[in-house]
C-alpha cells in the first residue's frame, strides 16, 4: 500500500481528498503547517507527498527546496496542490523540483487520484 | 444630480469616484490649481515687468519664484499620482486575494460533492454528516467573505448603514468565543474571560457590533502563538464598555503600527505564511465602532503580542 504524505492546512480539504484518497487504497498521513510537513516526511518518508503552497510556519516553498536538499526526500514524488496560479509560482515551484504543479479548484477529486497514480508510476 | 458637463465640473466628486483620494491629493485638482498658478504669475510677471521696467532684477525673482512654486506643485501632483497608483495596485492584490479567498471554501465545496457523489467514499452516516457540515461551514464562509466586500464598498461610497439597537456586549463576546474555541483548540490556546458585573448594554448596530468583536477574536486567535494564552475581558468605564482582547502572538512591528487600521493590512507576516482574511477587518471594526460613538486602539510588540481594545457608550435610554 503506497503511502501519502498530505499537507495542507484546510481541514475541509484534508478530510475531503485524504477519504477519496483511503477509499483508493492509499495510506494517508497529515500534516497542518509547514514545519510539521517537512517533520513528517523526514521520519516516515512516505512514497508521495501532497503539498499545499500557503501554509503556517513555513510556506510550501521553503518546504520543498528542504524536501530536494535532504537526502531521504530528495526524490520523493511531490505534487503542488495549490489554488495559487501565477506563472511566477508554477515556475518557482517546477524551478525547485515538483513532480506536478495542480490547481486544486481545477480537478476533481478523482481526476487527483488518477494523478497520484500517474506519479507514482 | 448633475449630469454631462455640470457633473465634470464637480471636481470633489470625480477625485472621489475616480480616483478614491482625497480632493488636495486629486491630480484633477491639483492639475487645476497650477493651471491657475501659472496664468496668475505670468500675468503678475507682465504687470511687474511694465510698472518696474527700471528694476529687471525684481521681475527675475518674480520669474525665479513663479518656477520655484511650479516645481513644488509639480511635486505635490507627483505624490498625488503616486498615491493613485499605489491605490490601484493595492486594489488588484486585494482582487486576487479574494479571489483566492473565494477558491479555498470553493474547492472544499466541490471536493465534499465529489466525496458524496463518488462510490465507496463515503461508508457511514457519521461521514456523509462530516461532508455536509463541511459544505454548510464552507458556505458561511463565502457568504461573510462577499457580505465583507460588500460592506467595504458601501463604507468608502458612504452608503453602509447602521441599525442601533439595544444590544447585548457580553452575550456578542460570548458568542464569539464560543464560535473560535475549536480555532484555539487546534492552537492549544486557551481563551480566557473576565468579565466585570457592572457590564450593561449599549447601543449599537448588533450585527456589525459582533463583525468587530469576531474580528479582534479571529486576529488573536490567527496570531496567537501555538500553546500560548489569549485573554478577552469586558469591562466598565466610566460611562463606556470597553471589550479587549490580547494575544501573545507574532506582535506587529512598530514601523506598521500606522497601517493597523488601514485598507488591506496583512502586516509583513505576508500571504505565504498567512492562510485567511482579506486584511480588511479592521479597517471595518474601526469604522463600525467610530460610527457608534466608540474608540478602537491597540498596543503591539513585536515578538511579544498584541491588546486590542474597543469602547463604546454604555446604552442609558
Amino acid at each position: 500500500m503506497a503511502t501519502i504524505l498530505f499537507i495542507e492546512d484546510e481541514t475541509s480539504l484534508q478530510k475531503t481528498l485524504s477519504s477519496i484518497l483511503k477509499s483508493s487504497g492509499f495510506a494517508v498521513s497529515n500534516a497542518y503547517d509547514g514545519e510539521a510537513g517537512l517533520a513528517a516526511a523526514k521520519k516516515d518518508k512516505p512514497d508521495l507527498i501532497l503539498l499545499d503552497l500557503i501554509l503556517p510556519k513555513m510556506d510550501g516553498f521553503a518546504v520543498l527546496a528542504h524536501l530536494r536538499a535532504e537526502e531521504a526526500t530528495k526524490n520523493t514524488p511531490v505534487i503542488v496542490l495549490t489554488n495559487l496560479e501565477s506563472a511566477e509560482d508554477v515556475e518557482r515551484v517546477i524551478g525547485l523540483g515538483a513532480t506536478m504543479y495542480l490547481v486544486k479548484a481545477n480537478y476533481d477529486l478523482t481526476d487527483i487520484v488518477a494523478k497520484i497514480k500517474e506519479a507514482l508510476m | 444630480m448633475e449630469t454631462g458637463f455640470l457633473a465634470n465640473l464637480n471636481v470633489r466628486r470625480q477625485c472621489k469616484e475616480q480616483f478614491g483620494v482625497s480632493v488636495l491629493r486629486c491630480p484633477i485638482f491639483l492639475f487645476i490649481v497650477m493651471g491657475v498658478v501659472v496664468i496668475a504669475s505670468v500675468l503678475a510677471a507682465y504687470v511687474v515687468a511694465n510698472y518696474y521696467n527700471a528694476n529687471p532684477e525684481l521681475s527675475a525673482l518674480l520669474a525665479l519664484a513663479t518656477a520655484a512654486l511650479i516645481l513644488i506643485l509639480g511635486n505635490i501632483i507627483l505624490h498625488g499620482i503616486t498615491k493613485v497608483v499605489e491605490l490601484s495596485k493595492m486594489k488588484s492584490q486585494f482582487l486576487n486575494l479574494i479571489s483566492h479567498q473565494l477558491l479555498t471554501p470553493l474547492t472544499a465545496l466541490k471536493w465534499s460533492v465529489n466525496a458524496l457523489e463518488t462510490e465507496n467514499v463515503v461508508q457511514t452516516k457519521a461521514e456523509q454528516g462530516e461532508l455536509l457540515s463541511i459544505i454548510k461551514q464552507n458556505s458561511n464562509v463565502m457568504i461573510q467573505t462577499v457580505n465583507t466586500i460588500l460592506d467595504i464598498s458601501r463604507l468608502e461610497s458612504g452608503k453602509l448603514k447602521l441599525n442601533f439597537e439595544k444590544c447585548d456586549i457580553a452575550k456578542v463576546v460570548e458568542d464569539g468565543i464560543a464560535s473560535h474555541a475549536d480555532a484555539a483548540r487546534e492552537k492549544q490556546s486557551a481563551i480566557t474571560y473576565t468579565r466585570d458585573p457592572g457590564v450593561t448594554f449599549v447601543y449599537a448596530d448588533q450585527a456589525r457590533l459582533k463583525v468587530a468583536v469576531e474580528q479582534l477574536l479571529d486576529n488573536a486567535v490567527k496570531y496567537s502563538r501555538t500553546g500560548s494564552a489569549i485573554s478577552v475581558a469586558l469591562r466598565m468605564a466610566g460611562s463606556v464598555v470597553i471589550f479587549e482582547v490580547k494575544d501573545a502572538g507574532a506582535g506587529i512591528p512598530k514601523a506598521e503600527h500606522k497601517n493597523v487600521f488601514g485598507k488591506f493590512f496583512r502586516g509583513s507576516r505576508g500571504m505565504m505564511s498567512e492562510t485567511r482574511g482579506l486584511g480588511v477587518g479592521l479597517f471595518v471594526a474601526k469604522y463600525i465602532v467610530e460610527a457608534s460613538g466608540g474608540s478602537i486602539n491597540f498596543e503591539s510588540q513585536e515578538g511579544v503580542g498584541s491588546k486590542f481594545w474597543f469602547s463604546l457608550p454604555a446604552y442609558n435610554k
